[in-house]
């Protein structure tokens, strides 16, 4: 077995080859030759962020950028920006978000990853957090993209197939859930 | 005011750092380092489990193969008849045909210490064991009845009936001796008391019938028709049971299989429509109840027991041509399987204080209750 630390990936000897292949790749964004291994190492955080706060599962985020990187892999399309690569990672993500959220046997499954978090004297952080996890699952999803990708409505509209009003207004239903569930009053521009 | 962004952004960062991860999964390695305890303790557990059931399903018995190629049939199962199991012998005969004749020998098997000795030959083929008693139809006077002491073979008459009588069959339960007998006015039933050697019932029959089981009040026999009929033995009359009943055993008595007893006003008897259950059809309320399930599946029913010493009911039914004996406890409303076998099918099963004893085709089984 062969551990690679860094990428919190678990490889065995007979994907490593595999790995050193897809590392070497190289992929175009907006004119530039960029290392597949170079993408990763940028990108793979916010991927596994969005899928962290979405399944609340380090082993299925872990699975879900395995899948998104996998799929980049294979994709031969050429990004015109830096930003059309970063929107099309999230989307992917977002699209295997929900496709472990449609799993029955998630449905059924109880994350024990946070516990001790949430059972933690540090009420500030985890008051956030629950609030969070607490909104439904189409809140939870633009508020990451809002509050943590820095995007905009319309940048969140293009990923998610939406229009901007629709957007716009589950961002202001997220708010008035958020607020109603911290005891902090909290700026949410 | 604390602005959202950027706590959810310190939140989110450090709950899902390598530094969280990794502090999730040593909390898991923890677990799984520490998971041999209960894995230790379940596998102590399961093993324990596996020595108990072995234990406790062991088939603890012993086959006497008594005959070789015998050739069996429906009515009589084979030449082997189990006459019933005393203290630690188990007494049985064998009938064998000889010169035109038919022997049969009466054996006795010593369950302590696994001896076989032949105690008598006679050629009545009608005869019953009670305790170390040999209850038979003289074979040259067909209306009377012997009893022989099986220890120093000693004969009294028990019983004399008048001339031209012919006893067709007999059955035992609690000093009292069930005949069905022919004569030149028909048929009759008589119950005689073995101690007083004096008949305290009669009834004259129409036709010749076969009894099935009986208890104080009542008498349980199918008649030419094959239908059951309760005889009962205060008033002497017999009733048909309720028709649903009937129709519950229709099956079973045209295939030969209906087994019953009566105990306490109650008729038990096996019902394998689907699956296969001990019902009971209560004289007095007249209701037929489900009183539990042996089997998911509808096995073959051989044969009910009851022991009235201690209230249970042995019943043995073949699933797949394996025998499964069940021990019911009237009292209790448990069912517990005792016994699994092959050797063919049961014929019929005796019980004394600890040992079962069936009769199989070609031989008999003797175990323990466990």
């Amino acid at each position: 077995m062969v551990s690679i630390d860094r990428d919190r990936l678990v490889l065995s000897t007979d994907n490593f080859k595999l790995i050193q292949m897809m590392m070497e790749k190289i992929m175009k964004v907006n004119g530039l030759e960029i290392s597949f291994d170079n993408i990763m190492k940028k990108h793979y955080g916010m991927v596994y962020h969005l899928a962290y706060t979405q399944l609340n599962n380090s082993h299925n985020a872990d699975d879900i950028c395995q899948e998104v990187f996998m799929s980049l892999y294979g994709y031969d399309k050429v990004f015109n920006s830096e930003e059309h690569l970063k929107a099309w990672l999230l989307r992917v993500a977002i699209n295997r978000c929900r496709k472990i959220w449609n799993n029955k046997w998630y449905k059924y499954v109880v994350c024990t990853d946070n516990i001790d978090i949430y059972e933690s004297h540090d009420r500030y952080k985890s008051e956030i957090e629950y609030a969070v996890k607490e909104l439904p699952k189409k809140y939870r999803m633009l508020i990451h993209l809002y509050y943590y990708e820095d995007l905009s409505i319309k940048e969140i509209a293009d990923i998610v197939h939406q229009k901007e009003s629709t957007i716009a207004s589950a961002l202001d239903r997220a708010r008035k859930i958020l607020r109603s569930k911290l005891k902090e009053d909290y700026d949410f521009e | 005011m604390n602005s959202f962004r950027e706590c959810y952004k310190t939140m989110v960062n450090e709950t899902s750092t390598e530094k969280n991860i990794n502090l999730n999964l040593n909390r898991k390695n923890d677990r799984l380092k520490n998971c041999w305890k209960p894995l230790l303790v379940g596998f102590t557990c399961f093993a324990m489990l596996i020595v108990f059931n072995f234990l406790n399903n062991r088939n603890d018995f012993v086959y006497l193969p008594l005959i070789n190629n015998v050739e069996t049939d429906y009515s009589g199962g084979s030449d082997i008849k189990l006459l019933g199991i005393f203290d630690d012998d188990v007494y049985y005969a064998l009938t064998i045909t000889f010169e035109a004749k038919n022997i049969t020998e009466i054996y006795r098997y010593s369950t302590e210490d696994k001896k076989t000795e032949k105690i008598y030959q006679l050629e009545s083929s009608i005869l019953l064991l009670v305790d170390d008693y040999l209850i038979y139809v003289n074979a040259d006077q067909t209306n009377k009845i012997e009893i022989m002491d099986t220890n120093d073979l000693v004969h009294n008459d028990l019983y004399l009936f008048e001339q031209n009588t012919l006893i067709k069959s007999m059955d035992y339960q609690d000093h009292y001796l069930f005949i069905v007998y022919e004569n030149n006015d028909g048929y009759g039933l008589v119950r005689l008391d073995i101690d007083t050697k004096q008949i305290d019932f009669e009834k004259e029959l129409n036709e010749l019938v076969y009894l099935i089981d009986y208890d104080d009040d009542s008498l349980l026999y199918l008649n030419s028709n094959n239908e059951v009929q309760i005889l009962n033995l205060d008033i002497n009359v017999s009733i048909l049971p309720i028709e649903v009943f009937n129709e519950s055993i229709k099956d079973d008595i045209d295939m030969g299989v209906f087994q019953a007893v009566i105990v306490n006003g109650k008729i038990y008897f096996i019902n394998n429509v689907g699956e296969t259950s001990l019902w009971y059809y209560d004289l007095s309320t007249k209701q037929i109840i489900e009183q539990t399930t042996l089997v998911k599946e509808s096995c073959f029913i051989e044969k009910i027991y009851y022991d009235t010493a201690n209230n249970k009911l042995y019943i043995a039914l073949q699933d797949d041509n394996i025998n499964k004996i069940y021990c019911f406890d009237i009292k209790t409303n448990k069912i517990k399987l005792i016994a699994e076998f092959e050797y063919g099918r049961v014929w019929k099963i005796f019980i004394n204080k600890d040992d079962y004893v069936v009769s199989v085709d070609d031989g008999i089984i003797i175990g323990n209750i466990r």
